[in-house]
């Protein structure tokens, strides 16, 4: 992966803009996300900021790989009405990614926030690594490589994202959660706001990036005056809202619900980290519910995928993220009911679609049916990109 | 001539009348009209001449169509069906309001359909259509909603929502831009309402719409149509032309300074593309996959606009009340439950149809007096209402008034209005499979509830069909249908067990018949039914031995053959071979008869 630090202050970063500036907060979804500046959760922090500031935040756009120039490209086109709206976008990208968009956008004021150092890998102890540093940084080659701290401290950066600075501040109200007041940000996302305030709620097709579908039905919840069950990441908080989150009665229906997903899919996705989290917590240990396997082929046409549709549990996270994150659309469903598949391309193998290879879909599968080829025969529970070094193509691109 | 007619055979019989009056050199006017919802006598046609009656024949054949009209001129009525008004003193033949099946309707919306000519807008007119639309035009908005409030008309697409609440929240709505959908999908079994009147009088539809949209504030609409009804859809676009050209669609409607305009949408073609959100998407050209509602489509809908999306016989509806007046409508139905519903009866009954009575008669008054009841010699043991998310009502309940509430508590829903009726040679536990088939194969497999909760059941109801069921398969039926009704992202997944409970309730012994002594009393399920040899009927003929594809009969000339059961797949062709009615299929998984010989034999 790419290494990059924020070399902007917050200050620096209003210095940039005039006051009735439209702003899009652009980040990628990749190497800087796991350097800790960028990704959706910062992009809102830094929304909530400007917000707080007076600013008008128009959109929050995420990217795969901004570094893929016919990605930013495709983004431009999605949305052409807002970007031509806008008049300055904020890039959390390294610097790779900084060019690409302003290629795209060259009559656009696009501020840069990060710089790059060249490509590294990541460790669970240390973190991000800078190993091959690019020859203008005037880094010496080292064995060990150099973590983020080192860097922030010889160039004289900022360790961690702006709301380091200055803490954001928007509206909170307090609503009941299982009979306890809690504090969480004004017409937001009930389920986001609640794993803010650590209270577990189980989801497998909801991702903040993402946005809800409400597919998995994992995240029921009650709501008082609300008619039955409502799905908590479809649900957008309400002044004096009364939640409860756990009772019998919803165990119950969750405990049946993962064991359906189970019994669809087969045992082998009780191997990926949430669905073993759940059944652990559920304390499932067997399945009610029970239907002929899935049978199907394995597609590993692609370069650096292996997608096993047996895994699959049509949560459509991949779906989305091809679509969303990668603009490329290249993964979608096809048939309904319950003979409802993943298909890439027009069902086509991966190999022969126009697959970017950004890894987006890898990235958020939650049962391992996507997975990056380094990794899919050892088929752990951790997110792919503590594994790997993977960024072959980016090195190519700088 | 709609679709149910062209199936039976209208399309020869127009030929046949086209050729004949141009034999007999007749001057006569040929008008084809659509379906009056009596399907039995389909193809039916009129005869009328001044100073003569108008004369009803029913099930013509071309090669009679020359004897009806020399009949008729020589004023011998004796063949018809029916007179359509007053009946000539002294005739056989009764007239239209003495038969039964006529008599005991309201055609309120359905009274011009089978009269007028639906591809003709002038005939439309004549009869005093787009009056409704003018008085609606005339006056505000709030006016319009106001009058369906007194009329307290409810949706008929399933739910029986109160049309003018859903209005007035969209009417509310800031947006300038909105839309107004109608939702011609019907894709339950056994349904046709809505084919009907699209294909026999879609102004009206189209009046309704358009109706709608003035009240909301739109200024689009569409009306998704299942691709499977091309008719239905090439009248509704024959229609919108035509009021396009006359004034009543397209900008400055009537002078009026509004503009609304509408587009025909061909269905995608899934039973779930007739839940709202789905449609939706549909339109929006993307899966049809629903979505969790709220916000509901009266604030986003499609694009993100608010969105109202009405049953076709509910838009008809609001144009005859807005026609007629509310009063009238309000006179018909229950305290709660106005006006007047559609319905289809198929399956079991005398006579098929699609009758329109008013809400609150007895299931009874449908299939007795209405659809005539049983052929000769069945009996009907329940009807299925609502289709696939509606539930069954069995016999000894049909005094049970059709209204949204009563059927509710009977299991079953109004649904879409669709009856199928069900005698003692349909198998409860196999209708249920049937229609958990159906949901299985045609919801949208989005959210996993629903996708694996219908799968599940219907693996399970195999199961049992099949003779491999287990108490234990009870259970799980309950309990999946419990989870699927609290946790289903959609109507569809939520009522999709309704089949299911309502034979359970109704039915137990059925269940039990099936797993316990693993035999279908009704003779449908094959794996459960068994076909034994009568050696007393039995001449020796050897004709099931040859008929048989499978080899499974083999005997001597002269003797009683017998059947190998491991063999035999139960194809019936040797029962339907046999000259002396020999072969008895018989409930069951071993023949009773030749055990008891087989044991007489060893002692
Ligand atoms: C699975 C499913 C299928 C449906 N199919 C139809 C249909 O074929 N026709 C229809 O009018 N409404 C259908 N509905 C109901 C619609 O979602 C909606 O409630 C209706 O069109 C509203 O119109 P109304 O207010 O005039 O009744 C269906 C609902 C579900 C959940
Ligand atoms: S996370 Fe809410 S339904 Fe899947």
């Amino acid at each position: 992966m790419i290494i990059s630090v924020r070399s902007l202050s917050y200050d620096e970063l209003k210095r940039n803009l005039n006051h009735d500036d439209k702003i899009v907060i652009w980040s990628c979804d990749t190497c800087v996300k796991h350097c800790g500046i960028a990704g959706m959760e910062k992009m809102t922090a830094l929304e909530d900021l400007l917000k707080e500031d007076g600013y008008t935040v128009l959109k929050k756009e995420l990217v795969s790989e901004s570094c893929q120039i016919n990605l930013a490209k495709k983004h431009k086109a999605a949305h052409e009405d807002i970007f031509n709206e806008s008049t300055a976008i904020i890039l959390l990208t390294c610097e790779i990614g900084y060019q690409c968009v302003k290629t795209v956008f060259p009559k656009k004021k696009v501020i840069a926030t990060a710089k790059t150092f060249g490509s590294g890998n990541f460790s669970n102890k240390k973190g991000p690594i800078l190993t091959s540093p690019l020859p203008t940084t005037g880094l010496a080659p080292e064995p060990e490589g150099y973590t983020l701290t080192m860097l922030v401290e010889q160039f004289n950066l900022y360790p961690k994202f702006f709301d380091a600075d200055k803490e954001p501040n928007p509206e909170k109200i307090t609503i009941t959660v299982d009979g306890k007041p809690v504090e969480v940000k004004k017409d937001a996302n009930l389920l986001d706001e609640l794993s803010a305030n650590r209270i577990r709620i189980p989801h497998l097709c909801y991702d903040s990036s993402l946005g809800s579908i409400g597919a998995c039905r994992m995240c029921l919840v009650k709501i008082e005056g609300k008619r039955g069950l409502v799905p908590s990441c479809c649900t957008q908080i309400e002044e004096g809202m009364i939640v409860t989150t756990e009772d019998e009665e919803i165990t119950k229906l969750r405990k049946s619900i993962l064991q359906m997903i189970i019994a669809e899919c087969g045992d082998e996705i009780q191997q990926s980290r949430d669905i073993r989290y759940w059944m652990r917590r559920y304390k499932i240990t067997e399945n009610r519910f029970s239907l002929p396997k899935k049978d199907e082929i394995v597609d590993d046409s692609n370069e650096v995928l292996v997608k096993d549709p047996n895994r699959c549990i049509l949560c459509g996270r991949c779906v989305r993220a091809c679509a969303n994150l990668s603009g490329q659309k290249v993964i979608n469903f096809a048939n309904r009911g319950s003979n409802t598949v993943t298909i890439t391309g027009l069902n086509e193998p991966f190999a022969s679609t126009d697959c970017a290879h950004c890894l987006a879909c890898a990235h958020y599968c939650p049962t391992n049916a996507i997975t990056p080829k380094s990794i899919s025969k050892k088929i752990s529970g951790y997110p792919f990109w503590t594994m790997i070094t993977y960024p072959k193509k980016l090195a190519r691109t700088t | 001539m709609a679709s149910c007619t062209i199936a039976a055979g209208a399309d020869e019989v127009l030929q046949s009348i086209n050729h004949t009056v141009n034999l007999m050199g007749l001057d006569v006017e040929i008008t084809p009209v659509g379906c009056m919802g009596l399907d039995f006598i389909d193809p039916w046609i009129e005869l009328t001449k001044k100073g003569y009656p108008s004369v009803i024949y029913a099930n013509v054949t071309p090669d009679i169509v020359e004897q009806i009209i020399r009949e008729y001129l020589d004023e011998d009525y004796s063949s018809a069906y029916a007179f359509r008004f007053r009946k000539p003193d002294g005739s056989n033949v009764p007239s239209l309001d003495e038969l039964d099946v006529w008599k005991n309707q309201v055609r309120w919306i359905s009274g011009k359909c089978g009269i007028i000519n639906p591809e003709s807008i002038d005939d439309y007119v004549a009869v005093g259509g787009y009056q409704g639309l003018k008085k609606c035009l005339d006056r505000k908005p709030e006016e319009t909603i106001d009058e369906l409030k007194k009329a307290n008309l409810r949706g008929r697409g399933g739910a029986g929502f109160p049309t003018w609440i859903k209005w007035n929240i969209c009417k509310e709505q800031p947006s300038n831009v909105k839309y107004m959908i109608a939702n011609c999908d019907e894709g339950d079994p056994g349904a046709f309402m809505n084919r009907l009147l699209a294909e026999s009088d879609p102004h009206r539809i189209l009046e309704g719409l358009i109706i709608a949209g003035h009240a909301i504030g739109a200024h689009k609409g569409f009306v998704f149509v299942r691709a499977e009804k091309p008719l239905a859809a090439k009248r509704l676009l024959k229609a919108a032309e035509d009021a396009r050209e006359k004034g009543f669609l397209g900008g400055n409607i009537l002078g009026s300074g509004y503009c609304f305009d509408i587009e025909v949408f061909l269905s995608a073609g899934a039973f779930v593309c007739g839940e709202e959100t789905a449609m939706i998407a549909a339109i929006q050209g993307e899966r049809a996959n629903p979505l969790q509602r709220p916000p509901f489509p009266a604030v986003k809908g499609l694009w993100g606009m608010p969105t109202i999306i009405n049953n076709v016989e509910t838009l008809a509806h609001v144009a005859t009340i807005m026609a007629e007046g509310w009063e009238k409508f309000a006179a018909l139905g229950t305290e709660k439950s106005k006006g007047t519903k559609m319905y289809c009866v198929t399956g079991a009954v005398t006579r098929t149809g699609a009758y329109e009575v008013p809400i609150g008669t007895p299931i009874k008054t449908l299939l007795y007096d209405l659809a005539g009841g049983p052929p000769k010699g069945k009996t009907i043991k329940a009807v299925q209402l609502g289709g696939p998310s509606g539930g069954c009502v069995p016999a000894d309940r049909f005094d049970l008034q059709m209204d949204y509430d009563s059927l509710q508590s009977a299991g079953a829903i109004m649904g879409s209005g669709g009856m199928v009726v069900l005698d003692n040679t349909n198998c409860m536990v196999d209708m249920a499979r049937f229609f958990l088939s159906f949901t299985t194969a045609e919801s949208c497999g989005k959210c996993s509830v629903g996708r694996i909760g219908t799968r599940l059941m219907h693996e399970t109801l195999k199961r049992i069909t099949n003779g491999e069921g287990t108490a234990d398969d009870i259970e799980l039926l309950k309990e999946t249908s419990d989870v699927m009704q609290q946790a289903c992202l959609c109507a569809l997944g939520r009522t999709a067990s309704n089949p299911i409970l309502t034979t359970l309730r109704y039915f137990e012994n059925e269940y039990a018949d099936h797993i316990n002594s693993k035999k279908c009393e009704a003779l449908v399920c094959k794996p459960l039914v068994t076909y034994c040899m009568d050696s007393e009927k039995c001449k020796g003929c050897l004709v099931c031995v040859k008929s048989c594809p499978v080899q499974a009969i083999s005997g001597e000339k002269g003797s009683t053959p017998t059947i190998d059961q491991t063999k035999c797949i139960k194809c019936g062709t040797c029962a339907e071979a046999c000259p002396f009615d020999a072969i008895e299929k018989v409930p069951g998984m071993i023949c009773e008869k030749s055990v008891k010989l087989e044991e007489g034999c060893t002692q």
